[in-house]
């Protein structure tokens, strides 16, 4: 028998032993620890047909993620799924997929989904089908690594039934053919100064002041606003419009039918429509801009092609293929002859297509200039990227119509934020990541770049600065405003981009300070740390996002819509209400241009989701979540009347007169990104509750006399 | 979900109570009131079925003594565990620093006192401390309520206007 000695000389050897004996379940790669059987062959590939049609869109091809859709395969999928089930995937994709319509698939389609996508990380299909309560621990059987090939098979026939989407095709081309008499041709000189009654861009004027000098109704009258005419939209897409009125025409646009109509503003009668299609079953994106000039309308289809249709019988005058890649056409306007477009969703790297501004022939659809909205090698902001090649450099999304100062002849575009989101899952390191979410000055008739401010270097949480920029002049010196995901409002010199000052408007987690002299960003240090669930007040959702802000200026205010929202976020999201806001999601807020004072605000449980339109009444209209398009005293920020609509109010109000009389017009919509989805999770079927559908244009006036 | 009447009863009832014990303590008027509300704590669409529930809580700082009372309703589940943690940041979740006594109920209480160090008081004044409710169906790491402490402050309701600049709790509050 061994002596004890012998025991005490041999002990921390036989403690090795027995740590080695544990250690392989700790240290062996997750590869060796799958197990096999979670679910069939058929169901994955059945499920890969399901993906394509129904998530691809968002996820991508790859499963990589873009934007607001997290990544479904990889590293980071397999760890923040670790310690989850199964039935926890299941039950997440069936109660918030596909977007807009969760637990619209079968139960039998969701599983083939899950199917797919454990497949797509490595786990292996076996003889027992997956069924929904199926309840395995992801870690022994994901590995976060695709199995060669695996995307490129052919996958099954989709299902008959779309996955649970019926798809109809209808009649196409112009369907209405009634000629608009006496439509006066859109010149520079309007577009410079828009008529009082005419709404004929995206937020109003050049300035994006979105504010309109009518005056017909007032703080005193707006009580006896009703409704004059209703218009039904298609249903489905993200219908967040903004109508375009001249002449009492107003021009309206169905985002995935991709449907243009041509409507008398006063009565609502429908005067031409032209069924451009296609129809898609989803976009990615919304088509929130058209433009006027001299007798065309403008339209951005939303299978990234530009048509000019002459505004007064709807056909088609030329029509321009802007990509054919994933890119999507975000922002639009027309200036000097020339149509501006900011292309968006050019996400996949390598980056087949960056994003960029560019310039088109308002009369032939030709490519006159373009600019790309990331810094290349050897470009000014070109050493930000942490020396990545250019092919994986993306991102720069320029969703958002940008602005136009005419007597400098610059156009002042906001840039989204660089992809993928983390620093580290794009490999910048702690490069600036330019022209990502920085302010943009391009010479409107060359696309030459007169100046960058980037407002979020860096930046990881998919918090971009990406919104409108509104122009106003004080005393001598021009101003820009913008309001970014941070909730951040900014000042800006339009000259030369230099930071003027700032004013927080909702509270944010992300900045521990900013300069008060330059505007300088310090990231709290757990962000930079990159773990793996970050807190991010506010959510990606934003304090502030396309919503855009009115400067009422008679008393120069700058009203905003805001939100109240938070996540942790990681390889997905998980959202929280927002410290000290008593889960109220709404705020709206006006600010003093001049001194960025806050002047008043209010808030309440429903989101605001349609920018902010005022008057010289004195008036600020918005609508919300909960289906109110509300009239607020500008001044004051009383609530002063309100309607109840089909469903939520979305997209961009406008005003406008015809025949002596003012209206205001709002669209509603049900669908959108993550102002949309935070509602969502958080108020909808708790404290709210609306139709999803309903999609229209309500008009509203004062009675006849 | 909108707060019931017994339970904004209640709530107002606990205050009182914790008002009063405040005036007969004498000294410590000077004590600082600090209020949550306790709401969802982060979820996704996995979880979202069985995340509901609310709640309030107000604490005192006398000295170094932290003086908890809170009430919920609403889980879907028992409440389970109820914890006075230390963030790292407003809003950015961390470890707990003291467990507080819960009834394990879908409605009900929740109290503890809490002797704190000078670092953890000094959290508490920058809005860092936070009360986690976990239940039987939500549990850690982030439970199925929290709320964060920040000064008590008069209650704003819906669409009822503030007047330049309100409360901004990284405005208002010393940061480190």
């Amino acid at each position: 028998m061994p002596s004890s000695a012998w025991f005490k000389h041999r002990l921390p050897g036989i403690a090795l032993v027995a740590l080695l004996c544990v250690l392989p379940w700790r240290l062996t790669p997750l590869a060796a620890q799958t197990a096999e059987g979670t679910f069939t062959e058929a169901q994955s590939l059945a499920g890969q047909a399901v993906y394509q049609q129904s998530c691809a869109a968002c996820h991508l091809a790859t499963l990589g993620g873009a934007g607001e859709a997290p990544p479904l395969a990889g590293d980071k999928f397999a760890q923040s799924w670790s310690d989850r089930t199964t039935a926890d995937l299941f039950t997440l994709v069936k109660n918030g997929m596909p977007l807009g319509k969760p637990g619209s698939l079968s139960d039998a389609a969701y599983a083939q989904l899950v199917a797919f996508i454990l497949q797509a990380n490595g786990a292996k299909p076996g003889a027992a089908p997956l069924k929904p309560d199926t309840k395995v621990a992801m870690k022994t059987v994901i590995t976060g690594v695709t199995p060669p090939g695996l995307l490129v098979r052919k996958p099954a026939a989709a299902p008959a039934d779309g996955g649970g989407r019926r798809v109809v095709q209808p009649p196409t081309g112009v369907t209405l053919a009634r000629k608009i008499e006496h439509y006066t041709p859109v010149t520079d000189a309007m577009l410079a100064r828009p008529p009082a009654g005419d709404w004929l861009m995206h937020l109003h004027d050049y300035g994006g002041t979105s504010f309109s000098s009518l005056n017909q109704i007032t703080v005193a009258n707006a009580k006896q606003l009703q409704l004059k005419w209703v218009w039904a939209m298609d249903e489905s897409g993200r219908q967040q419009f903004n109508p375009l009125v001249h002449d009492g025409v107003m021009f309206v646009s169905n985002n995935l039918t991709n449907v243009v109509q041509a409507l008398d503003a006063k009565t609502g009668d429908l005067l031409w429509e032209n069924r451009l299609g296609p129809t898609l079953s989803f976009s990615a994106n919304a088509s929130r801009t058209m433009g006027l000039y001299g007798n065309l309308v403008i339209y951005p289809s939303s299978d990234a092609k530009l048509y000019a249709l002459d505004a007064r019988t709807g056909k088609t005058v030329w029509r321009t293929v802007v990509t054919e890649l994933n890119g999507l056409i975000g922002g639009l306007n027309v200036i000097n002859g020339k149509v501006l477009i900011g292309l968006t969703r050019c996400d996949e790297r390598p980056v087949k297509e960056h994003c960029y501004i560019a310039a088109y022939d308002v009369n032939t659809g030709k490519q006159l200039w373009k600019f790309t909205t990331v810094a290349l090698k050897g470009q000014p902001g070109g050493d930000s990227w942490n020396n990545l090649p250019d092919n994986q450099r993306s991102g720069g999304d320029a969703w958002i119509a940008g602005t136009y100062d005419p007597t400098l002849n610059l156009a002042y575009w906001g840039i989204g934020q660089a992809k993928p989101h983390t620093r580290d899952a794009r490999g910048s390191g702690t490069g600036a990541t330019d022209y990502t979410n920085s302010t943009v000055a391009l010479d409107a008739d060359t696309g030459k770049l007169k100046w960058y401010h980037n407002l979020a270097p860096g930046e990881t949480l998919d918090l971009d600065e990406v919104f409108e920029r509104v122009l106003v002049d004080y005393d001598g010196h021009k101003a820009y405003f913008t309001v970014g995901k941070t909730g951040i409002l900014w000042k800006g010199d339009r000259q030369n981009g230099k930071y003027l000052g700032h004013a927080e408007t909702v509270f944010q987690n992300v900045y521990t300070k900013i300069d008060p002299k330059t505007g300088d960003v310090t990231y709290r240090p757990d962000i930079l740390e990159q773990e793996q669930w970050l807190s991010s007040c506010p959510s990606a959702e934003g304090g502030h996002n396309w919503q855009a802000m009115s400067h009422y200026a008679p008393a120069d205010l700058l009203i905003i819509p805001l939100s109240q929202s938070c996540s942790l976020w990681g390889s997905g999201e998980k959202v929280f209400p927002m410290p000290g806001t008593g889960g109220k999601m709404g705020r709206l807020s006006a600010y003093e241009g001049k001194t960025l004072k806050p002047i008043w605000s209010f808030q309440q449980s429903a989101s605001f989701l349609t920018s902010v339109v005022t008057t010289a009444g004195g008036l600020a209209f918005v609508g919300d979540f909960d289906r109110n398009f509300w009239v607020i005293n500008a001044q004051t920020g009383e609530r002063l009347w309100k309607a109840r609509l089909g469903t939520t109010a979305q997209g961009f109000p406008v005003t406008f007169m015809v025949d002596g009389k003012q209206f205001v017009a709002v669209p509603t919509g049900t669908e959108g990104g993550s102002p949309v989805k935070k509602p969502t999770m958080l108020v909808e079927n708790r404290t709210i509750f609306r139709p999803h559908s309903g999609q229209a244009v309500y008009v509203f006036a004062l009675p006849d006399e | 979900m909108r707060t019931s009447e017994p339970f904004r009863t209640a709530f107002c009832l606990a205050a009182a109570v914790m008002e009063a014990s405040l005036l007969l303590a004498g000294p410590a008027l000077a004590a600082e009131k600090f209020e949550a509300d306790l709401g969802f704590a982060p979820y996704d669409d996995a979880t979202r079925s069985d995340m509901a529930g609310r709640g309030a809580v107000t604490a005192t700082l006398d000295g170094n003594t932290m003086t908890i009372h809170g009430l919920f309703e609403g889980l879907k589940s028992p409440a389970t565990v109820a914890q006075l943690r230390l963030g790292r940041g407003i809003a950015v979740p961390g470890a707990a620093i003291a467990e507080l006594t819960i009834r394990s109920a879908t409605d009900g209480d929740l109290s503890g006192t809490v002797a704190l160090t000078a670092s953890q008081a000094k959290a508490l004044r920058a809005g860092w401390l936070y009360v986690q409710v976990e239940s039987v169906k939500l549990a850690a790491p982030y439970g199925n309520l929290w709320g964060w402490l920040l000064p008590a402050r008069e209650k704003v309701a819906d669409g009822v206007v503030e007047r330049g600049q309100r409360f901004l709790p990284q405005l208002a509050l010393p940061q480190k």
